[in-house]
């Protein structure tokens, strides 16, 4: 059971790290799908119309991984109750830990995203794309 | 050895944060203190550095979360090495929080003002 926990534990937080490696090398595609998002969020669209929207390749691989990351959110949850069940503190911490680190992650990603609805697009491109 | 590693990551880190702060600042400011011009740091020098910088910075704000929870899980406690990752996760956060925070002060003012502060 422990290296269930650890693997775990390491793949949920390894997952949302590769997708924020991923955006820092590819900034541009991430503006373009979570400007996308926007778009769909503004027009008061169901969410699940971002995975119709023509993208790019990178694009369409930011909106999958966004997916799986919220999956991924809901899983650890369901993990965490069962290392808390389990009356093992080493397990119970270990995957609190994971979820910690994801919901920090979902907050900044969040008002990050908010930030950017109220600024615009163009404003933002400045300070993370070299010309 | 993964002592060293994560020791290693944690001044890198610290580093990184205060080389990015330096730039930010002499970004917005190069126009009013003549000191980066007389140390030799161009606005271009700034303008080509500062997203690279930014970008090695997120990179390393995903690789110090992995690098956390990786020396828990190896280590079993809290011991040294976990918390010094901890620690540079903490730091990564903090300032990502602060960078928030900073951005949105400065994308509330006219377009103009941001312009010239670039």
């Amino acid at each position: 059971m422990k290296g269930f926990y650890k693997l775990y534990a390491l793949i949920s937080v390894g997952f949302i790290s590769a997708v924020i490696v991923l955006a820092a090398i590819f900034p541009q595609e991430f503006l373009n799908f979570t400007q996308e998002l926007v778009l769909i969020f503004q027009n008061k669209q169901p969410i699940l119309d971002i995975y119709a929207t023509p993208m790019g390749t990178i694009e369409t691989i930011f909106s999958y991984l966004a997916g799986l990351y919220i999956v991924n959110i809901i899983v650890n949850i369901v993990i965490w109750v069962l290392a808390y069940l389990s009356e093992n503190k080493f397990y119970n911490r270990l995957v609190l830990y994971a979820l910690i680190i994801n919901l920090v992650y979902f907050f900044i990603i969040y008002y990050t995203v908010k930030l950017i609805m109220e600024s615009g697009f163009r404003t933002v491109r400045r300070f993370f794309i070299k010309r | 050895m993964r002592k060293s590693l994560i020791k290693l990551h944690f001044i890198f880190t610290i580093l990184l944060i205060l080389g990015l702060s330096i730039f930010a600042f002499a970004n917005y400011f190069y126009d009013r203190v003549s000191f980066f011009a007389n140390i030799g740091l161009t606005q271009e020098l700034i303008t080509q550095y500062l997203p690279i910088l930014l970008r090695i910075w997120v990179v390393n704000l995903g690789l110090s979360s992995f690098l956390a929870i990786l020396s828990y899980a190896m280590e079993e406690e809290m011991s040294y090495t976990a918390k010094t990752a901890l620690y540079t996760f903490i730091f990564n956060i903090v300032y990502a929080v602060l960078l928030i925070l900073l951005l949105r002060k400065l994308l509330r003012k006219p377009p103009l003002s941001i312009l010239g502060g670039l």
